[in-house]
């Protein structure tokens, strides 16, 4: 059962379980395994570990498990989709153009892949640093600067659109 | 033409063609600046923009103008008259008046 | 004369009715201030049933509209209503008309003067595999228009009015009869236009008045400067003396990456040349009306004409457009227009003239 955001001044992790709770996502497709950093509304920074028994893995490729560049564009959703859906009501009223019905869904439809790149492949073992900087906001939609790393090297970067479902 | 006139077709003309830049290279539009019209709407009739096109288009003004535009005020992007209306309402308190910002 | 099946309602409604192209058209009913508010803050239904319907099917239908008509119609979805032109060789405007896809079934509208054309440049375009038919008898057409509009939604039994948005159409059932609703407002605000057989417009248009009581029953005229607030096209009035399409604004209608249409040689080369005089939106400097708008000067040079002019009231002030030399052609320019009285001071503006109540709310 997922519970409504609640207002979180100065939270600054967010474990698997209340991840959970805040998307509307769920396995095999929760795609962030722990929140280290939150700025409720601006920006986040998450883990994701790959390994070997995702299921996605299997198919991508049998016998040569490579992380999927589109899951790798979920992931950063995801995260930004937290930072969002851990906004304080207050902070979330000014710079939301608000719904006629009141009613928040979570941000958690992909509305556009303004850019994307993959710049290194993604394989089991790694942990993903994902970042999430959310930016331009218009209507339901709003747009999010996003990356990935792997120790030192930047693995991916884009763009993304998302919107609420 | 007097002088005060010449500036002002000047400046608009210089405005809309940068907006025009802007929504090409942005929305990536298979159109040439004078195949679009400066006073159509951009969004549901006209040009028939969706509110994708809209959110990368108010960062590209953004971008390209370095002002910052408030996504509520839906007349300010109607149209690339209204967005060279705001823009030079924003950088310059002399501009022209346009329908709706004069009271 | 020809009568619209809801000639009657209108008229114990105190309709005044004017001959228009043979058709006994209802052009006023309360008079143009209660008209004007009623569609501008409430909802105005008048009957738009003269209306030209043209309907093409068969496999050539597609092509054959796509031919005709200078906008994109290949690539136009199913449910989808392109507002485009029809022009003739010479690149000037037959009429504007509005081209819905029906599961590639295409019907075409315009304004009931224009159809003998429309239907002549159809039949001259005409590809194997195509039938034209005139169905202008086969449908009445009642609009609906207002920022209240969305309240006769509880007339369908199975339509949310939400999901259509602008430009797009669906069957649906209204009142029990088949019907089919297209999202189109003419004059800016939320605007829908309800074709119903003949024979069921009595019926569902008072269905629609039990729904919505405060609606207003309306003449054609209104539309006029209704249009001209938020710069709609008006046919009759911004094209005159073979105006361009391209001077009077109308990029938008036009597909220019489509290799073929009537008129495309001299719209190409237009554009490439550049065009010299532009239709451009002005206003009264000062909150006031004006008669007789003629001439457009800058001191003692004339670099215009008007062509389009009312009085509108929640402007304040008469509004109206000109075709100026490209040189003045930009919002922002002070000038002068003759008038009834002499000449007094204009301004040029960016277009809507008035923000409209409907126009407050989301893209679609």
């Amino acid at each position: 059962m997922k519970e409504a955001a609640k207002p979180n001044h100065g939270l600054r992790t967010l474990s698997h379980g209340e991840i959970a709770a805040l998307l509307p996502q769920a396995a095999p497709f929760l795609l962030v395994d722990r929140v280290t950093e939150l700025d409720p509304g601006r920006r986040g920074k998450g883990i994701r570990n790959v390994t070997a028994n995702d299921i996605q893995m299997l198919g991508h490729f049998p016998g040569r498990p490579i992380m999927p560049g589109v899951l790798i564009v979920e992931s950063c959703g995801q995260l930004a989709a937290l930072v969002c859906a851990t906004e304080t009501p207050e902070a979330s009223e000014t710079e939301r153009n608000g719904r006629a019905n009141g009613q928040e869904e979570p941000l958690s439809i992909l509305a556009m892949i303004e850019r994307f790149k993959f710049l290194r492949k993604v394989v089991p073992g790694d942990q993903m640093i994902l970042e999430a900087e959310i930016g331009k906001r218009f209507q339901d939609m709003i747009r999010i600067v996003v990356s990935a790393r792997v120790g030192s090297h930047l693995v991916a970067e884009g763009v993304l659109v998302a919107t609420r479902g | 033409m007097n002088s005060e006139t010449r500036a002002v077709v000047e400046h608009r003309r210089e405005l809309t063609e940068r907006i025009k830049s802007v929504l090409i290279e942005r929305l990536d539009l298979n159109l040439q600046p004078n195949e679009i019209t400066e006073d159509a709407p951009l969004f549901g009739m006209g040009l028939g923009l969706d509110s994708i096109d809209a959110l990368v288009l108010i960062v590209g003004i953004e971008d390209e103008f370095d002002v910052t535009v408030e996504t509520t005020d839906h007349h300010v992007y109607r149209s690339i008259n209204t967005l060279a209306d705001y823009l030079m309402a924003t950088a310059d308190k002399a501009a022209a008046p346009s329908a709706v910002y004069d009271a | 004369m020809h009568k619209s099946p809801l000639h009657d309602v209108f008229a114990s409604y105190g309709a005044v009715f004017e001959d228009r192209a043979g058709y006994a058209v209802a052009v006023r009913t309360l008079g143009a201030e209660e008209e004007a508010n009623a569609i501008r803050s409430e909802v105005g239904l008048w009957d738009n049933s003269d209306i030209g319907k043209i309907r093409i099917k068969g496999d050539g239908a597609r092509e054959l509209v796509d031919k005709t008509v200078s906008g994109n119609i290949e690539g136009l979805p199913e449910n989808a209503i392109r507002y485009t032109l029809v022009l003739d060789d010479d690149g000037r405007i037959i009429s504007d008309v509005q081209v819905y896809n029906n599961f590639g079934e295409y019907l075409v509208t315009c304004g009931a003067p224009r159809k003998e054309r429309v239907l002549d440049a159809l039949i001259a375009n005409n590809v194997d595999g195509a039938e034209i038919e005139d169905v202008s008898d086969k449908y009445a057409a009642i609009c609906i228009e207002g920022p209240k509009a969305w309240k006769i939604t509880a007339l369908f039994t199975d339509l949310d009015l939400r999901s259509l948005r602008l430009l797009t159409f669906s069957e649906c059932i209204a009142g029990g009869t088949k019907a089919l609703l297209a999202r189109i407002g003419y004059c800016g605000e939320f605007g829908y236009m309800l074709l119903v057989a003949p024979e069921a417009a009595v019926p569902v248009f008072d269905e629609l008045r039990k729904l919505v009581p405060e609606a207003v029953l309306c003449g054609r005229d209104i539309q006029d400067l209704l249009r001209l607030e938020v710069r709609s096209f008006n046919l009759e009035k911004d094209v005159p003396d073979n105006a361009s399409p391209l001077e009077a604004g109308l990029h938008w209608m036009i597909d220019f990456r489509k290799t073929e249409f009537p008129g495309r040689e001299r719209l190409i080369k237009e554009k490439d040349d550049g065009i010299s005089r532009k239709l451009v939106a002005f206003e009264l400097a000062k909150p006031q009306a004006g008669a007789g708008l003629g001439a457009v000067r800058d001191g003692v040079d004339t670099v215009g004409r008007v062509v389009n002019f009312d009085y509108s009231a929640r402007r304040g002030r008469t509004i109206g457009l000109a075709y100026l030399d490209e040189n003045y052609g930009w919002p922002g320019v002070d000038l002068e227009v003759d008038s009834e009285v002499g000449v007094v001071p204009i301004r040029t503006v960016s277009a809507p003239f008035v923000l409209t109540e409907s126009n407050r709310v989301q893209i679609p």
